[in-house]
């Protein structure tokens, strides 16, 4: 079914709106930003072709407003709704309301995003599939007794996640027993205030792992390809903040196993659109472990798109129409090395706090080569209501030293300064 | 190029991504998801003196050529004169509450500088709106500065952000942040108190958990010693600077 896209509603802010609205423009697109109170200002409000005002600042009268959204889709007469990633990005709900009121949602099916939005069915299926998964606990009961019982039997130390988690909330790393039930208490505490839902799955957690992911990508045809793997182990708080691809720890043999693993993973639910597999490798027995699919396109993507060159977002856009994939997995061949940093308004000396407040100068460098995603210009505002981060910087270079060159470096130690706000 | 980015008025991790990328075992591809903690702990060292020294020097030239801007009366005199010709114009600056007096004078068009007894040749090359170059002993270097208020908000390249407060200066004598207040570093909601009234308790032990942008932070103690005083109650809305805690 071709369904051609001609306008699309992007149901979210900050640099990601940015991106999405440039390809609509490469696509000859027509594209709608919305925006909050607190985003009046914003530079993707000015790129967009048309943006509409959707409410207050708090993200659940405005970005996550479902009706709001779908109300203002339908008035400005859009073909589909791109989602980003956060916000409504893996909301199986408004996915579905999405299609009940005809609008294309660029992603995978409701019935996918569900499926995979819990972490503990998400395991049992792919274990059921033969993609391997991390020992652990994913049932029902949830009394602090049996979790508590779980744990021992497992041994520390272990890994607390919250079933409907993300973006490292509601995760907590337990060492021993002594930590165990405040662990329990907080993890579930701040599962429910984000996602309003306290169960948790407990896994062993493994010491010496490397977080690899793949990045997969299905059309409505039954066609899935991988392109290639992130390496995002570098993380604070559960986040990520840098991420390279290749990895530097991959060989030929071992991407051919965990690519095969990551698209048997997506052929088990017959995945469409753009989706990351992610697994953890353990450095020492050398196996790796599904972890959890994510069902959007992720912060780090652009990574994958400077080693192969691929537009990701006209990617979902054409999936999304039903047109049909044409690469094939041997087709899929990186060229040299990428990496990001994410930049983010916090306090690395002090327990990575985020912070607030003006950013009063933003200067990007002209470099042949670098790639900034950013809806920030100076006297643009780091505000409460959103995630901190400022800026997206990638470079793509021959080999991981010359881009890491590039990317960085002083020799002397650098200094933080301090806003008290 | 991360070196090369200016982003100033707000904290930011772009020290720590460079140190990151600095690092010899993430240069060769050797870490894990532990990295971050593990490196977490030589990232707060000396700062480094000669970053304090050329950003306050840096800071000083830029006020100075704003003040000549909006000079309208004695054009012809030389900037800062005196009576005494001796007596060397002074600026206080703190940072990260340490105070750092910059004394300067302007003699046979070159600035000479002295800081915590060390002296600096200095000439101003160029300013442009915030962009600033200065030679300082024979080696030019580019600063971007915002001055807000009495922040000065300084960037250079080798040094990267530093943060300098002015001081007025006849200094009021100086309401100094009591010694074991915890306030919250921003509008936050209590999620958690941690600790009881009376309690003993010991330097990196968590004291309040709060939450912020959908995520808990714990406020934990940079001190030994015992609970004072509990000011807030769980499930309280705070704003930035509210008094949490007190420990004696």
């Amino acid at each position: 079914m071709m369904n051609q896209i001609n306008s699309i509603l992007i149901a979210n802010r900050g640099e990601i709106a940015s991106r999405i609205i440039r390809t609509c423009q490469k696509m000859g697109i027509k594209s709608i930003a919305i925006y909050s109170e607190a985003d009046r200002n914003a530079a993707y409000v000015q790129h967009a072709d048309m943006a509409v005002f959707i409410g207050e600042s708090t993200p659940t009268v405005s970005y996550l407003n479902q009706e709001k959204i779908i109300e203002v889709t339908k008035e400005m007469k859009a073909d589909a709704i791109h989602p980003g990633y956060g916000f409504l990005a893996e909301n199986a709900e408004f996915a579905k309301r999405c299609k009940i009121e005809n609008i294309i949602f660029i992603g995978p099916t409701s019935e996918v995003i569900d499926l995979m939005g819990s972490k503990s069915n998400a395991k049992l299926l792919m274990q059921k599939n033969g993609v391997p998964v991390i020992p652990g606990y994913q049932g029902e009961d949830q009394s602090e007794q049996r979790l508590r019982e779980e744990v021992i039997k497992m041994g520390f130390p272990v890994l607390l996640k919250a079933t409907a988690g993300g973006g490292g909330k509601g995760m907590r790393i337990v060492q021993n027993e002594k930590e165990l039930t405040e662990a329990i208490k907080s993890a579930k505490r701040e599962s429910n205030n984000a996602f309003g839902d306290d169960k948790l799955i407990v896994e062993k957690y493994i010491t010496n792992g490397r977080h690899i992911e793949f990045q997969i990508f299905g059309d409505q045809h039954g066609h899935v390809v991988h392109l290639l793997e992130r390496e995002c182990s570098i993380q604070r708080r559960f986040q990520k903040i840098i991420e390279e691809s290749p990895s530097p720890i991959m060989d030929e043999e071992l991407r051919n196993k965990m690519g095969a693993a990551a698209i048997k993973a997506a052929k088990a639910i017959n995945y469409q659109n753009a989706g990351t597999v992610e697994f953890i490798y353990d450095e020492i027995s050398k196996e790796f472990y599904f972890l959890e699919i994510n069902t959007r396109l992720q912060v780090e993507h652009p990574v994958t798109e400077e080693i192969t060159g691929l537009d990701l977002v006209q990617m979902q856009i054409e999936t999304a129409q039903g047109t049909p994939l044409e690469i094939l997995q041997e087709d899929i061949k990186g060229t040299g090395y990428a990496v990001e940093v994410r930049l983010y308004a916090e306090d690395s000396a002090n327990n990575f706090l985020p912070m607030t407040g003006i950013v009063e100068l933003f200067e990007v460098p002209e470099i042949n080569g670098l790639r900034v995603e950013t809806a920030v210009q100076s006297g643009s505002a780091i505000s409460i209501y959103y995630d901190p981060m400022i800026a997206k910087l990638i470079v793509w270079d021959k080999t991981r030293q010359s881009a890491h060159r590039k990317m960085q470096v002083c020799a002397s130690p650098v200094s933080l300064f301090r806003y008290d706000n | 190029m991360l070196r090369q980015l200016v982003c100033l008025g707000t904290t930011t991790n772009q020290g720590f991504l460079l140190k990151i990328l600095a690092n010899e075992n993430f240069k060769n591809g050797i870490y894990t998801t532990h990295f971050v903690n593990e490196i977490i702990n030589d990232f707060n060292g000396v700062p480094d003196l000669k970053a304090t020294d050329h950003s306050a020097i840096a800071a000083t030239l830029f006020i100075w050529q704003e003040r000549e801007k909006n000079r309208t009366l004695l054009r012809s005199m030389p900037s800062g004169w005196r009576n005494n010709f001796y007596e060397h114009q002074k600026i206080l600056y703190s940072i990260d509450s340490k105070e750092l007096l910059v004394q300067y004078r302007f003699k046979h068009r070159q600035f000479e500088f002295i800081i915590n007894d060390e002296n600096y040749s200095v000439s101003l090359s160029e300013k442009n709106k915030n962009n600033i170059s200065i030679e300082i002993n024979g080696i030019v270097y580019r600063y971007a500065i915002v001055q807000k208020e009495n922040n000065m908000y300084c960037h250079n390249e080798e040094f990267g952000n530093v943060h300098l407060l002015l001081k007025e200066r006849f200094p009021k004598k100086e309401v100094e942040k009591e010694k074991g207040n915890y306030e919250s570093p921003m509008p936050s909601n209590v999620v958690k108190v941690l600790v009881n009234k009376g309690q003993l308790i010991s330097k990196g032990e968590g004291l309040v958990v709060l939450s912020s942008m959908k995520m808990e932070n714990t406020i934990f103690a940079n001190e030994d010693g015992e609970v004072e005083e509990i000011l807030v109650e769980e499930g309280m809305n705070v704003e930035a600077g509210h008094l949490l805690l007190k420990i004696k």
